[in-house]
């Protein structure tokens, strides 16, 4: 049993999108990270567009280097039974703590579509209040590329001798006191 | 040489005080290494903002017979804060005293060699000047002149019975009075019947001029000296609107006086043999700013003889009208005697009174409220104690018959129907009853913002399980209200529970309304709190103007006793280990499988699914042995939770149980999350929108009594949808019941807040326990790490991003050279 599919790999947006898709016909296409094999992403940023249209919300999620497309399915699925009843409850809640500005926690399975191309299709959203979460969560995509992800990649390989993200300009993390 | 052991220290007041502050200070030393870490950490400020009354609070009782000193001084009330003091030259220390009469002496000094000393103050906060840190008790330092000292962040207070006190003799004081004459009476007087009802708390007016009241319902007598012989009147009497009687005026240590007279209702009515009194005979007893002292000595619930003089109130031979119509001043003059009223049965001869069948003295005992309160072997202390002969006046009303029963009963009726009953006093299980019979009445209908609280007043009586007090009015730089000694109300939130349910009392408090001893861990009895509505529709309880709190036990905290065990079964477990450490110490999952057994881990992880879930019902058992000083919160009992949590890099199969578990399944924020998409759980006959998740929980565990939920969906999913249900029981489970469990656990996998948990490895499965059949569950997780959980906190963004920059910063230096992160 391969656990990795069942991680939320917490990717930046930049990483995100630029993931290496694999769409072979009759299969369902697979995404790579520098030859990691990705199935789920978590990611935390600022929502800035949001959309509904019928039985979904779509929204977008600004991390700072990109912003990556969310589809949270809040179909009315409550005659199929009690659990799927509870799923839908929980999925409108969270469906309407989605607004414009807000610091979200998405976690998600990664989705190919044909309009709406590479996205995540939402497990769950949480609104972060702690804007220090952001700064974290950098500091985790940073870290767990270094110490995880990289050598899951290229198992062979020591620990980075360049990091993987370009560091070499200067980036601000700015801590809040709250 | 003599024995000189039985000889006893007397120290002033003010070493007394240092002497507490020297002992707490030695009490925190003995359970902590270093006590300046509670005091310097800033992640324990942060966190402790604000933090409620009693997560950190220690309340010790310390009797006179562990101490070398006794404590002389006079008694007086405080008019900064109306309290009842033991004072002498060099200060004061507030005084609980049950059996005070109503005409205590206050120029006397009393020698108090059996009392109690109550010390209560937070385990963190110790201010302490070097000067006091000196011997308090030596020779030196209670000869030596003290300036006024800084004031303590302790809570001290003394509790003692006066008639095991001395009164001493001094005659180089000369006001010193005998107040013995003052149980006299004379024929022809008059005095006034009066049942307390509520006694309004005190407020502190622009002038600084006390005005206080309480409301009774009066009942005029006509006291008549008659001779021995009483048995001609009786029958014929009884018949009548007039009650035979038998009064007799004692003290403890003076001569006792009996007199014979009638009970005569003067405005009452007699239906069916029966006497009944007129409902709107209220009157309302103010009290000037030199008489707190009869004010604070009235209690609720008791019967008190007020004797007319002619300059407070003016009475005529049968009816009072002054008292109908004007708001009667009781002035230093007035006598107030405290009425036991005893119904016996046995014939007086010689006026020597027989034995009591029943009494109606005073509002009824609470000790029945607060036998569950205390443990055995726990120290506690009755600060509201109605049982030790309390009365300056019993009045015996015997039946005209001996033998009859039925005389008795009918008497003792006759007696009831007259004067009112106070209002009952609830359990807080019952008002939550209260509180969901009315929210289904009023369910939908909005009330306006602006509106003033609405509802119905009623008297609770609970355990406090803890205290907020915040927002002092003036504003003044502390967050306990034993430091500031300026503030005249501030704001306070309260818990308050039996042994089954908890509800909340807010509400502003003024300093005089502020009784002694009130906080976490006592057993106290709300009056008159307004249940009503608030602006979200959810029932509360909140205090008002005339809400009149009385303390009636108090018990020892010690939580530093056993700090570790404590900690891991409180909600929010603050490990100070971890805030001590200014570099992150969380690992990766991925790197949990390289640990041996033992090691502590520390993860930063979120729940992605709840794999087994173990309910017990727990009313009869441990809910008694949770530790003090925490909220309880259910009765319902979580001996096993297991589930997966993720941190980017692995899974971790983790276990818990109990107070951990409770965090895990968010299971405070359940209610809201359940209740607020609009959607409640519904039952087969009743609407469960008001009550909380704890509360259902436990209705399903009272029922079921063991709920063993498992999840079979399939990897990588991980989803909740495939759950299965065992319960220990015949009963049937409802939808409702399932669809409850599947709402807590789906929330528990959706928690909006990143945990730091703290756990030991388990390579091998001995922490089970017997419980190995979980383990059998899911061969498939076998390959992940198994985490037995200690500790569950909120993790700190600041803390873990300072750690993390600064590895990483380091790392980055040394590998890809110059490299710039500005913070």
């Amino acid at each position: 049993m391969n656990w990795f599919q069942a991680i939320h790999v917490k990717l930046l947006a930049t990483d995100f999108l630029s993931l290496t898709v694999h769409n072979p016909p009759n299969y369902a296409p697979t995404f790579l990270r520098r030859g990691m094999k990705v199935w789920r992403v978590e990611t935390v940023g600022v929502v800035v567009s949001k959309e509904r249209t019928g039985d979904y919300l779509k929204f977008f999620v600004d991390d700072g280097t990109g912003c990556i497309p969310c589809i949270l399915d809040v179909t009315d699925r409550s005659h199929l039974g009690l659990a799927a009843e509870v799923e839908t409850e929980i999925a409108l809640r969270e469906a309407a703590t989605v607004e414009l500005g807000k610091l979200v926690r998405v976690r998600g399975m990664i989705m190919l579509g044909e309009e709406d191309g590479l996205h995540l299709k939402v497990r769950d959203v949480v609104v972060e209040r702690d804007p220090n979460m952001e700064a974290l969560h950098w500091m985790d995509c940073i870290r767990l590329a270094r110490t995880c992800y990289d050598r899951v990649a290229r198992p062979k390989t020591p620990a980075l001798a360049l990091p993987s993200y370009d560091m070499q300009a200067s980036m601000t993390v700015s801590i809040v006191s709250c | 040489m003599e024995n000189l052991s039985f000889l006893k220290l007397v120290i002033p007041i003010s070493n007394l005080k240092s002497w507490c502050e020297v002992s707490w200070i030695s009490l925190l030393a003995q359970k902590h290494n270093d006590n300046n870490q509670f005091g310097e950490s800033p992640y324990f400020e942060q966190l402790y903002h604000r933090e409620p009354l009693g997560n950190d609070m220690i309340r010790r009782i310390f009797s006179s017979d562990d101490m070398s000193f006794v404590l002389v001084g006079m008694l007086k009330v405080s008019p900064y804060s109306g309290r009842l003091q033991l004072t002498d030259a060099t200060g004061s220390i507030d005084a609980v005293v049950p059996d005070l009469p109503l005409d205590v002496n206050f120029q006397a000094v009393y020698e108090v060699k059996d009392y109690k000393l109550v010390i209560e103050g937070s385990s963190k906060k110790i201010y302490m000047q070097q000067q006091y840190l000196d011997e308090p008790l030596s020779c030196r330092t209670i000869f030596q002149h003290f300036s006024p000292r800084a004031s303590s962040q302790l809570v001290v207070y003394v509790h003692f019975y006066l008639k095991k006190s001395t009164c001493m003799h001094f005659f180089q004081f000369s006001t010193y009075m005998d107040n013995s004459d003052s149980l006299k009476c004379n024929s022809g007087e008059m005095f006034h019947l009066l049942y307390v009802t509520h006694k309004f708390p005190a407020y502190h007016s622009l002038h600084e001029d006390v005005s206080l009241s309480n409301s009774s319902e009066i009942f005029l007598t006509n006291l008549d000296k008659k001779s021995d012989c009483i048995d001609n009147f009786l029958r014929e009497n009884y018949r009548s609107s007039q009650i035979p009687c038998l009064l007799v005026l004692s003290r403890s240590n003076s001569q006792s006086f009996q007199f014979p007279f009638y009970l005569h209702c003067a405005r009452g009515f007699k239906d069916n043999g029966m006497l009944h009194n007129h409902s709107d005979s209220k009157i309302l007893l103010e009290f000037s700013s030199n008489n707190l002292d009869k004010y604070q000595m009235l209690r609720v619930g008791s019967y008190y003889l007020l004797k007319c003089s002619g300059k407070g109130l003016d009475c005529k031979s049968k009816a009072c009208k002054h008292i109908t119509q004007v708001k009667p001043l009781v002035i230093s003059e007035s006598i107030i005697w405290r009425l036991s009223i005893l119904f016996d049965e046995a014939k007086h001869q010689n006026g020597q009174s027989q034995h009591v069948c029943s009494c109606v003295s005073s509002v009824r005992n609470d000790k029945c409220l607060t036998e569950n309160f205390c443990q055995p072997g726990q120290t506690f202390l009755h600060l509201n104690d109605e049982t030790h002969g309390l009365s300056d006046v019993h009045l015996h009303m015997y039946s005209e018959a001996i033998n009859q029963l039925e005389e008795l009963e009918s008497l003792l009726k006759s007696f009831h129907s007259i004067f009112p009953s106070l209002d009952k006093i609830t359990t807080v299980s019952s008002c939550i009853q209260q509180m969901m019979a009315q929210a289904a009445l009023t369910s939908g209908i909005l009330i306006p913002a602006n509106e003033l609280p609405q509802g119905n007043l009623l008297s609770l009586s609970g355990n406090i399980e803890s205290i907020s007090i915040y927002d002092f009015k003036p504003k003044c730089a502390c967050s306990s209200f034993t430091v500031c000694e300026h503030w005249s109300t501030c704001e306070v939130c309260m818990l308050v529970n039996d042994d089954c349910h908890m509800v909340r009392i807010r509400g502003s408090i003024s300093r005089y309304a502020y009784p002694i001893g009130l906080g976490h861990a006592v057993n106290a009895t709300f009056h008159k709190v307004l249940l009503t509505q608030n602006s979200s529709q959810t029932k509360e309880l909140m205090l008002t103007p005339m809400s009149f709190i009385v303390v009636n036990t108090v018990k020892e905290i010690c939580p530093l006793v056993n700090v570790e065990g404590l900690i891991q079964e409180s909600r929010w477990n603050i490990p100070y280990e971890v805030f001590i450490n200014t570099k992150s110490s969380s690992r990766l999952i991925s790197n949990v499988l390289q640990c041996t057994d033992s090691d502590l881990i520390h993860l930063n992880c979120r729940v992605v699914c709840i794999i087994t879930l173990v309910l017990e019902n727990q009313t009869h058992g441990p809910v008694m042995s949770q530790p003090v000083g925490y909220p309880k919160i259910t009765t319902a009992s979580i001996p096993l939770l297991g589930f997966l949590v993720e941190d980017g890099s692995s899974l971790c199969y983790c276990w818990a149980d109990y107070g951990r578990a409770e965090t895990l399944l968010r299971l405070h924020e359940s209610s809201q999350m359940i209740f607020s998409s609009g959607k409640i759980v519904r039952g087969p006959e009743k609407k469960y929108s008001q009550r909380t998740t704890e509360y259902l929980l436990y209705e399903m565990l009272k029922k079921h009594q063991k709920i063993i939920v498992r999840n079979h969906g399939a990897a990588p999913d991980l989803s909740c949808v495939d759950l299965s249900f065992l319960i220990d029981s015949d009963q049937v489970f409802s939808k409702a019941e399932e669809k409850l469990l599947r709402s807590i656990i789906n929330n528990a996998c959706h928690a909006p807040t990143t945990l730091s948990i703290a756990g030991i490895t388990m390579n091998s499965t001995s922490a089970f326990d017997g419980r190995m059949e979980f383990l059998e569950h899911r061969q498939t997780l076998q390959s992940l790490p198994y985490l037995w959980v200690k500790e569950v906190v909120p993790i700190d963004s600041r803390q873990e991003a300072y750690g993390r920059t600064y590895t990483l910063s380091g790392r980055m230096r040394q590998e890809a050279g110059d490299v710039h992160l500005s913070i």
